[in-house]
Parts: C-alpha cells; sequence; structure tokens
C-alpha cells in the first residue's frame, strides 16, 4: 500500500487526465433523457462541485489529523478565511476571481502557520477542544468587526462572479452557463490538490509527519524537526481549507458568519474519519459521503417496510455513523482496500484452480500488513 | 465593588452548572480516554424522561428514580455501543459519540419537540434548619443569590467531594483509574475492563442527569438545551484538566465569572458582551499553553 | 502443574506459535531460551489468558485454562509479570502493589470478620512484599513511573506477588536493567522459589543467568521447542553454547 518517492509524473497526470474524463459529463448529462440512472440535473451538479470542495477541505485535513496526528476542530476557521477574503478582495475591490481563491487559500495558510505555533505545546483532546474554541470564536469575531466583513448580514458576491471567462467561448465555441462553468472550476481545483497531495504524502516531508505521528521521541531521534512539522503541517491542511473557501465563495455566492460556526468543523473531522484517515482516497470518499449520505433516507424509503419517518432521519445518520465506526474501522477507504485484497486473493485462487500449478500458498496478507496493536485477532 | 461581586457571584452560579457537565465529561474521560460528545444529549435525555415522570409522581421520588436510570442508560450505551469499538483509535470512538449525539437529540426532538417545556426547580427542603433549594433569594453581604443557584453551587463541590474521595481511596476507584491508565496490566490483576468502562459511563451518565434536572429549571426544557452548555462543559473540563473532578468544577467556575467580567468591562466598541465567548476561549488558550494539560492535569509522564 | 499441549497462537494473520508443548512441574523454576521474536512472550501470553490460543491445550492444576479470561485466570492463582513491567506508571507504588491484590479482595466482603480477614491477609502480603524489596517501602508514595529501572522492575515483580500466586510467569525481567540489579533481581527470583516454593515459568534472553537458577530449561526457535532438557545438561549442550551462551 506504501510506495516510497512520489509516483511518476506520467501517471499523475494520467490520473488527473482519467479523472477528468470520467467527471467532465456530469454537467452535461442533463441532455440524456429524462429517468436515465446517470442524468443529472442542475442540483447534482451543484452536489459535485460541493464534494469537490469539500474534498478539498478534507484531503487538508487529513494531513494535518490524519498523517500527522493532531486533531483540529478549528478548520471551519481557515475555511472563513479563505471565503471571506474571497469575497471582500472581490466585492470590495473588485479583484479577479482566480487571484481572490489563490490569496485566501495564502492567508489561511499563514494564520494556520500562526495557529500551529501555539498548537506545539497541546496534545490530543486539548489541541482538540482548543482548536473547537477556535471554531466557536470565527463567527463572533466576523459579526464583530463589521467594518470589514460587513457583520450579520454577510457578503453577497453573486453579482461579481465571472460567468465563464471569454477565452472558454474563444476557443472550445462553447458557452457554459455559470454552475457548470463553477463546476469545472472546482473540478479543477480539486484535481491540483489531490495531485499536490498525494506528492506531499509521498515525500520527504509526508513521511516525517507521519514519523511524527507515530513517535514525536523517535523522530526527534532521528533528526526531524518536530516543531517545524508540526506548523508546517497546520499551515498546509489551512492553506488547503483557505482554497476550499475561496472556491466557496465563487460556488454558493454568499458568505456569512454562520456558514462557518462550529458544526462544519465537527463535520470535516467526521468526514475524514469515516471516509479514512491517512488516506488520499478515504478524504475523497468521505466528502463524498458528507454530501449525498443526507439523501439516503429518501432513497432507502423506495425499498418497501424499510422507510423511516422523516423525522428521524438524524437518529438513521448517527446510526449509519456508529455501525459504520463498527464496522469499518478504517474507514471507506479501510473498506476498499479490503475488497481490493479480497479479490485479489479471490483472483490468485480462480487462477490456481485454472493453472493447477502448485501455488505459493500465501494468502492476500502482505508483509507486516501494517499490523496495528490493536488488530481484533490479537487480543481477547 | 458591588457590581462586581454580583458579576462574581452570578457568574460563580452559572459557572457550577458547566462545572457539573464537566465533571460528566470528566469521568468518562479518566475511565475510558475518551471526550463524549454526547454528554450533553444524554442529559437531555434524561432530564425529558424526568419530565415524564414529574407528570405523575413527586420531585423527590422522581429523583432518585431518573438518576438510576440514567445509570442504567449509561451503562447500556458503554456495553451496546462503545464496546464494539473498544480498542479502536480514539477519533473513531468520538465519531461513536457524535453519532449518539445526533440519535439523542434527533429522539428526544420527535418525542418531546415542540414547544419548549418549563420544568419545575427543585422543591424546599430543610436539613437541620438549613434551607436547601426552593423560592427567593438569599443576601450575602451587597449581593443577592438565588436559593436555586446557591444549592447548584453547593451540590457541585459536594459531588466533585464525593468524586474525588471515591477515586483517591476505594478499590473500585482505583480499578478505575488503574483500568483507564494500562487495560492490558489491570486484566492481570483480575479486574474487569469492561464492567469498569460501564461503571465509568453509568457514573457519568448519573452526574450529567443531575446536572440537567439542575439546569432546566433556569433555561426553558428543550432538545437543543444542552448543546451550549456542553461546549462550555468541554472548554470548563479541559481548563481544569481532563483527568481532574476538581479541575472541571474549578474550570467551570473561572469560565463562568470570566465570562461575566469580560462581558461586563471590556471596552464595548471592540470587545464587550459580543465577544465574552472569544475572550473566555482566549483565556483558557493562555491557560493551557502554560499547562499544557489544565491546571489540575496530570497527564505528562510518557515513558518512550 | 502447567501443562501445555501442542498450543498453536496467532496475531491475526500471523502465526506465532506452531505447536507448543511444555510441562512446569509443580515448584520448579523452568525457563523458556531463545531469540528476539521465538515466541517467548507469546507463551505465557497465551497461558495467562491475553491471547485465546487457535489450537491445543493449556491445563493449570488439572484445570483447562486456554478457553479463560485474563481476569478470570489470575484469581486461580497465577500472575504474570509482562514484558516491560506495564506499571500503572502514574499511580504510587503502593496503589500498584493493592492492585496486585486486586483479584484477592475485590467484590463484596460478606460480613465485618472476612473484610477484617481480608485486611490482614493483605497486610501480610504486603509485609512480605517489602522485605523481599526493602526499596519499594522507601518509595511508597512515589509515583511509579519516576522509579528506577529496577526499581519497576521490583515494584512489578512485588505487585505480582501481592496476589499470592502459586505458579508466576515473568516475561524477560532483566530487560534493559543494569548486569548488577539484574543479578540482584535473579537472587530474589530463586529465593521466592526456594522458600516459598512458589512455582516460577521464566522467559528470559539472558540464557546464563536463567540457567543459572532454572531447573529445566527450554529453547524455542521460530514457534517451535527446539530442546527441551534439565538446566545443567542444556548449559553443557554445544548447540545452547553457541548460539545462547556466547560460548
Amino acid at each position: 500500500m506504501r510506495r516510497l518517492g512520489p509516483p511518476p509524473t506520467a501517471k499523475l497526470i494520467a490520473f488527473a487526465i482519467l479523472a477528468f474524463f470520467l467527471l467532465w459529463w456530469v454537467p452535461f448529462s442533463h441532455v440524456l433523457p429524462d429517468g436515465f440512472p446517470l442524468r443529472f440535473g442542475t442540483y447534482r451538479t451543484f452536489q459535485a462541485s460541493m464534494i469537490a470542495m469539500w474534498a478539498i477541505v478534507a484531503l487538508g485535513l487529513n494531513i494535518l489529523t490524519g498523517y500527522n496526528g493532531q486533531i483540529s476542530l478549528g478548520h471551519s476557521a481557515f475555511v472563513a478565511i479563505g471565503g471571506y477574503t474571497a469575497a471582500i478582495l472581490m466585492v470590495d475591490y473588485g479583484w479577479p476571481f482566480w487571484s481572490t481563491i489563490i490569496l485566501g487559500g495564502a492567508i489561511a495558510g499563514t494564520v494556520g502557520f500562526l495557529i500551529g505555533i501555539p498548537a506545539l505545546r497541546l496534545t490530543g483532546p486539548y489541541l482538540a477542544i482548543a482548536t473547537l474554541g477556535l471554531a466557536l470564536a470565527t463567527p463572533q469575531i466576523l459579526k464583530k468587526y463589521d467594518g470589514l466583513t460587513h457583520g450579520t448580514q454577510g457578503i453577497n458576491v453573486r453579482p461579481e462572479v465571472p460567468a465563464a471567462p471569454g477565452f472558454i467561448e474563444d476557443w472550445f465555441g462553447i458557452s457554459l452557463s455559470n454552475d457548470v462553468w463553477i463546476y469545472f472550476l472546482a473540478l479543477f481545483i480539486a484535481l491540483i490538490m489531490t495531485i499536490l497531495a498525494i506528492n506531499i504524502v509521498r515525500s520527504r516531508i509526508g513521511r516525517a509527519f507521519v514519523a511524527i505521528r507515530d513517535s514525536e521521541i523517535a523522530a526527534q531521534a532521528m533528526g526531524i524537526s518536530v516543531p517545524r512539522y508540526k506548523t508546517m503541517a497546520f499551515a498546509i491542511s489551512a492553506f488547503y481549507a483557505g482554497i476550499a473557501g475561496g472556491t466557496y465563495a465563487q460556488l454558493v455566492g454568499y458568505v456569512s458568519p454562520e456558514s462557518f460556526n462550529f458544526l462544519l468543523s465537527i463535520n470535516f473531522l467526521t468526514t475524514i474519519v469515516v471516509g479514512g484517515l491517512a488516506s488520499i482516497l478515504g478524504s475523497i470518499l468521505g466528502a463524498t459521503g458528507l454530501i449525498l449520505v443526507p439523501e439516503l433516507p429518501g432513497f432507502v424509503g423506495f425499498i418497501p417496510g424499510a422507510g423511516l419517518p422523516a423525522e428521524l432521519s438524524w437518529a438513521f445518520y448517527g446510526g449509519a455513523l456508529i455501525l459504520v465506526m463498527i464496522f469499518a474501522p478504517y474507514g471507506l477507504a479501510g473498506l476498499f482496500h479490503r475488497l481490493v485484497r479480497l479479490s485479489r486473493a479471490y483472483g490468485r485462487r480462480l487462477e490456481a484452480l485454472v493453472v493447477r500449478s502448485p501455488s505459493s500458498g500465501q494468502t492476500g496478507a502482505g508483509p507486516a500488513d501494517r499490523f496495528p496493536q490493536n488488530h481484533p485477532d490479537a487480543e481477547r | 465593588m458591588d457590581e462586581f461581586l454580583q458579576q462574581v457571584v452570578t457568574g460563580l452560579a452559572t459557572g457550577s452548572v458547566y462545572g457539573l457537565l464537566a465533571l460528566a465529561i470528566v469521568l468518562i474521560y479518566r475511565t475510558t480516554n475518551v471526550l463524549n460528545f454526547a454528554q450533553g444529549e444524554m442529559a437531555m435525555f434524561t432530564t425529558f424522561v424526568a419530565w415524564t415522570v414529574l407528570q405523575r409522581g413527586e420531585y423527590w421520588l422522581m429523583f432518585p428514580l431518573v438518576l438510576l436510570m440514567a445509570a442504567a442508560m449509561g451503562g447500556f450505551i458503554e456495553l451496546v455501543i462503545i464496546r464494539r469499538v473498544e480498542g479502536a483509535p480514539v477519533l473513531n470512538i468520538i465519531i461513536v459519540t457524535l453519532g449518539l449525539f445526533a440519535i439523542l437529540n434527533n429522539v428526544a426532538t420527535w418525542r418531546w419537540g415542540g414547544i419548549p417545556k418549563g420544568f419545575p426547580a427543585p422543591p424546599e427542603i430543610q436539613v437541620t434548619g438549613v434551607k436547601f433549594f426552593g423560592e427567593g433569594a438569599l443576601d450575602i453581604g451587597p449581593t443577592v443569590v438565588s436559593y436555586h443557584d446557591l444549592t447548584i453551587l453547593v451540590f457541585a463541590v459536594a459531588i466533585m467531594a464525593a468524586l474525588y474521595l471515591f477515586f483517591q481511596y476505594t478499590p473500585l476507584g482505583l480499578a478505575m483509574r488503574a483500568t483507564a491508565q494500562n487495560p492490558i496490566a489491570s486484566r492481570l490483576m483480575g479486574i474487569r475492563v469492561g464492567r469498569m468502562l460501564a461503571v465509568g459511563w453509568a457514573l457519568s451518565a448519573t452526574v450529567g442527569a443531575v446536572a440537567g434536572l439542575l439546569i432546566a429549571p433556569l433555561i426553558l426544557l428543550q432538545p437543543p438545551m444542552m448543546m451550549g452548555v456542553l461546549l462550555y462543559a468541554f472548554a470548563a473540563a479541559v481548563l481544569g484538566g481532563l483527568d481532574s473532578p476538581v479541575g472541571a468544577i474549578v474550570g467551570g467556575l473561572i469560565i463562568g465569572v470570566s465570562e461575566n467580567l469580560v462581558g461586563t468591562y471590556t471596552p464595548k466598541e471592540w470587545l464587550g458582551p459580543d465577544m465574552k465567548l472569544t475572550v473566555t476561549l482566549l483565556i483558557i488558550v493562555v491557560v493551557l499553553l502554560i499547562r499544557p494539560t489544565g491546571i489540575f492535569g496530570r497527564r505528562a509522564l510518557r515513558r518512550v | 502443574m502447567l501443562k501445555l499441549r501442542e498450543v498453536v497462537a496467532a496475531y491475526g494473520p500471523i502465526v506465532a506459535l506452531h505447536g507448543v508443548s511444555l510441562e512446569v512441574p509443580e515448584g520448579s523454576i523452568v525457563t523458556v531460551l531463545g531469540a528476539n521474536g521465538a515466541g517467548k512472550s507469546t507463551t505465557l501470553r497465551a497461558i495467562s489468558g491475553l491471547l485465546r490460543p487457535r489450537e491445543g491445550s493449556i491445563e493449570f492444576e488439572g484445570q483447562r485454562i486456554d478457553r479463560l479470561s485474563a481476569e478470570q485466570i489470575v484469581s486461580l492463582g497465577m500472575s504474570h509479570i509482562p514484558e516491560g513491567r506495564q506499571l500503572f506508571s502514574e499511580l504510587t507504588v503502593l496503589e500498584n502493589l493493592r492492585l496486585g491484590a486486586y483479584s484477592r479482595f475485590a467484590g463484596m466482603a460478606s460480613g465485618i470478620r472476612e473484610y477484617r480477614q481480608r485486611r490482614r491477609d493483605f497486610e501480610a502480603a504486603l509485609k512480605q512484599v517489602l522485605e523481599y524489596f526493602p526499596i519499594l517501602a522507601e518509595r511508597k508514595n512515589q509515583v511509579a513511573g519516576t522509579l528506577s529501572g529496577g526499581e519497576q522492575q521490583m515494584l512489578a515483580m512485588g505487585r505480582g506477588l501481592m496476589a499470592r500466586p502459586r505458579l508466576l510467569l515473568l516475561d524477560e525481567p532483566s530487560m534493559g536493567l543494569a548486569p548488577m540489579v539484574t543479578r540482584e533481581i535473579f537472587e530474589i527470583i530463586h529465593t521466592i522459589n526456594r522458600t516459598q516454593g512458589v512455582t516460577i515459568l521464566l522467559v528470559e534472553q539472558n540464557a546464563n543467568l536463567a540457567l543459572e537458577i532454572a531447573h529445566y530449561g527450554y529453547v524455542l526457535e521460530t514457534g517451535r521447542i527446539a530442546l527441551a532438557d534439565t538446566s545443567e545438561n542444556l548449559r553443557k549442550s554445544e548447540a545452547v553454547q553457541r548460539s545462547y551462551l556466547g560460548q
């Protein structure tokens, strides 16, 4: 599961092209006849854009919490910074959208770095609650300093959000509506951030993160500067959140203090844990789940007898969370990998049957398949 | 000066409420190393059950019944749900408590939702001429404290003392502390780890239930009622040290008082009451930087 | 007193013991030697109930214990002092010792008389442990994590003895300790066996010391018993001398 060194650039580009290929038709699928299974309307396109956006946050948060082991419940603050920076710059100062997103990310990243410094002193639950405090304080701060932030009424970005930039029409001869354009923008940004994340995670930096997570003392003994990398992790994850925030401003077109409350932070944490900690795939799956799961009760209702009274859909959500944690402790990504292993083992068995050669008799277990201390079979 | 004292006293009253819930949080953290995000909802749920019981019975009959029921609920949750994720990474367990939060909140809204209800304060009881609970207020010097608030404070301190003694000086308390620190070694001592965890949750649910019963008369009884308190309670628990019952109460009191003082005595234009939560949280962070495991917290030892 | 028959134990997909059989006669000191990863600790864990064997049987004083939980096994008169001591590092020395006796006075006493009897038993056990390890008496109220390595090992052993076990499972008591301290500890182990008749199953990497005090020995290699003999014969055997005694 873990290869050393970043994957060859060619592979990454291939991945990006593949992803784009799989997803480009989402906004266009409305040309398919109604009722066709893969037809997506404008709402679905919007949802897909949301998934892309939250995937960005999840990727960043996973780098901090999954790979580096620092729990943050405050990332809604960084998203807010990104969103508000973008909104203010666009509405009050007329900056072009792409620069506001980048600047939103940069400022969020810097603040993240600054937060990462005191965070060095705190661990585990103490860090979690301290960052929760950050998330709690954000709406208050946003409301209070309304000279800059327009206070409780928020900032309406809509009129400034450009339609698809001119060159697209010039080069490709198609005119895209706003939401389609934004979908592609979000997808594009998400792809870049994913590739960046893959690179970080497989580089020396990523390995340093993991070393620190597994044992700070050992990492220090190996010459890794713990403060440097821990603050770096904070900065990177905040940067991701800021970028997502800037994109949010585009996508939703409106930012207000209450859009970025602590519930958002908690949702982010749920996303990466359910999706899979320390896993790029997990971040993406988690974000997908976050957006799509609220739909599930309605979906389940189609199965006769399994419908739930609509008022209990949150209880259903809670129950689903618990079940996922019980049966998929490594998250959705863990399930995915388990499936892959099972199918490989199955494939090998089939092979052995067909080929009738004395097979090596190995099961799917790879070298010390991440024998965790709390493997279910290890202790009674 | 009078106003200052009054602010302090009112702050102590609110603070003891945070402290009680913080106590429940500390209990679970101490025994299972988990931050129970469902703590508030559990308390809210038991309070609603209490309300239902109150329709048919009188207060001091209801009280012990509800405490028992809360203990059963806590133990049940541990046995049936938390046990299944025992040994999983801490974050997983936290997510489970979040799931519990959603379930309890939703079920309560579905069953008792709608119009907020009033919940009675405990009726007055006289113990050797000293009045507890009941109506009215007491004059202490230049300040005024309601009997209800005063009794909450007394309750909070009393429960804290009882828990402290329990953990320090009884075999069961010792066994529970041991289980939290080193479950493997505990098993080798013959300690039934599962049982300890269930007891921890049961105790915590009971303390939470008391908190709920005492807070409900002050705010209306409705499903979202504990959510704000929960956040303050976490802050209090962390401030005082997550493994210290004393810290929980002290933390709560500090937060209660500082909130009031910040609200009243900071310049309105750029701080003031709008920012009292923020400033309070800032104070907590500063304290944590000086003492990273809280004022009374102890968990700093770690072997390589 | 203790019989293992064809015990197979595994951690998930990794099989650590491939059918281990051994016997520990009452009143003796038996040592299990082997290199790192040979399965020595796993053997002890299977015996004390921390790890459930996949196959095979374990009998203690005639009773099958391989299906019992660790908590139950402790109350049968067996104490496991695990690898790395596993002390309650934030509790005091005295509290650690109290916990050692937990299996003896857990549960409600049926009346004042039993309560008093238990107190007396506890005091007696404590007295004896403090006689073996006087340094612990000095450090009664000190937090266990602040003790030196040797003191921690003594505390771990003292804690194990508080339950007045008839069988003591010791996992690498010499680990991380200076030679002089190790000697001291081994002498105490020998004394416990001689004066109190406590049967001891000693897992060790330090073959020299172990064979000095043991009556019998087993050599474990990648989960299988490679040699089984009296300690004298083992000391003389060429194979052992080469691999484990550094001759």
